[in-house]
């Protein structure tokens, strides 16, 4: 129903609107995907909208990261304990973790060549879509809303921003895992102590196994919400500007200037 | 009688062509013309109306995030601790991302600095009675600009 019918000549549309939120496709940076892939795996195909192999990627990131001590690792090695470093390492689970996080780098970038071709012969095709879908559970329908109004959403709570512009699969998961991250980091009570300038009982109190994981996830929600705000509002304009062409540019319009004969009649 | 008023796309407009539809003006004396727009390449940072068109933000909060992790990190073993530093690394990385952006952005494009202007033109056909109602509507429906047309008689 909110979709073209499976008789419709329609082969690729740029935008589907569903309870669950708006999805589009759009031209993306490969680099910047990647890059996000490279901060945290799964986070590059959440900001495609491919939330079931996201979902995996970042969960797999989390349970083999924290069973291999790969943070941990991370952290001895870049401030020069390097015998640290080799003794925390799970043997039973590094291996596990390289061959899965330059995947998870390499597939976001490819994904995103990938939908870049399909948004370009989505656009081409130029199909009609449907901008407004009401259930029995939720509305959800193109609007405009300022970008830096979701980011701010995002950062004084990651996943809000995500709310505000109905991304539903995005908001949850974000809430949820940021909520999961800095409970396991003792985030809140080392912010509270380093702003009471006890800066010894907060590294103390510091879970660096997964604190090492919360900035990704944060700016990752701040960019997500911002990015997609921009998207829909451009995806707005255009269905609106051929919603205008399409009923508001009458060939009988009675156009103000009557063609009058130079020559006199 | 013809009346001219620009808008910017949004769901307003969809409310004034109906409201004046509703007060017995036909929908074949509606015109509606959205814009292409020019200055939408030149625009630095994205507003309700447009995006910048060169991702401003894309480097500056990857640098964050990069920065902010390194600052997490080098905190364990630094006075202020990782939270400090982390945000150190925040300030630093999204400013360096920024600076790089702005100063590679105004190598490669000659911006000018264009002012935002309407995304929609409206034109209406109407009776003289039903001008000031017409009008008012739009006004009301937040146009950015409402003119009728006169078209006197040039002698």
């Amino acid at each position: 129903m909110d979709r073209p019918e499976s008789f419709s000549p329609v082969r690729r549309y740029i935008a589907y609107v569903s309870s669950l939120g708006t999805t589009q496709l759009h031209l993306r940076n490969p680099f910047v995907i990647a890059c996000w892939s490279l901060a945290f795996p799964g986070l590059g195909h959440l900001l495609l909208s491919k939330y079931l192999r996201g979902y995996l990627l970042f969960l797999w990131e989390i349970f083999v990261n924290v069973n291999g001590h790969i943070n941990l690792a991370i952290l001895y090695s870049f401030t020069g304990r390097f015998q640290m470093a080799k003794d925390v390492l799970d043997i039973n689970w590094v291996l596990f973790y390289i061959p899965t996080y330059i995947f998870a780098v390499w597939d976001a970038y490819r994904t995103t060549v990938d939908l870049n071709h399909q948004y370009i012969l989505a656009a081409r095709e130029d199909a009609e879509i449907k901008i407004f879908n009401i259930s029995s559970i939720e509305i959800n329908y193109l609007d405009k809303r300022t970008p830096w109004n979701a980011a701010g959403w995002s950062a004084v709570m990651p996943g809000l921003g995500q709310v505000l512009i109905h991304r539903i699969p995005a908001a949850l998961f974000i809430i949820i895992g940021f909520i999961a991250i800095s409970q396991q980091a003792k985030l809140l009570p080392a912010l509270h102590y380093t702003l009471l300038g006890q800066f010894e009982y907060a590294k103390l109190i510091l879970n660096p196994q997964w604190f090492l994981n919360s900035s990704s996830v944060y700016f990752f929600a701040i960019y997500d919400a911002y990015e997609n705000t921009v998207s829909n509002n451009k995806l707005f304009d255009w269905e609106q500007t051929k919603f205008l062409k399409k009923n508001y540019q009458d060939k009988n319009f009675n156009m103000p200037f009557q063609k009058t004969d130079i020559q006199g009649d | 009688m013809y009346v001219f008023a620009t808008f910017d796309h949004s769901n307003y407009l969809e409310l004034a062509i109906t409201a004046v539809q509703m007060k017995g003006i036909a929908k074949e004396s509606i015109l509606g013309i959205s814009m292409d727009k020019k200055g939408e390449e030149t625009k630095l940072f994205d507003s309700i109306h447009s995006s910048d068109g060169l991702s401003l933000l894309d480097l500056p909060i990857l640098l964050a995030t990069f920065f902010c992790l390194l600052g997490s990190i080098y905190g364990f073993v630094l006075t202020w601790g990782p939270v400090l530093w982390g945000i150190i690394g925040i300030i630093g990385g999204f400013s360096l991302g920024l600076i790089i952006k702005l100063i590679t952005t105004k190598k490669y494009n000659n911006r000018q600095k264009s002012l935002k202007s309407p995304e929609v033109v409206l034109v209406i056909e109407c009776k003289d009675e039903q001008m000031e109602m017409v009008k008012d509507l739009l006004w009301a429906n937040y146009a950015l600009g409402v003119r009728k047309l006169d078209l006197g008689k040039n002698e």
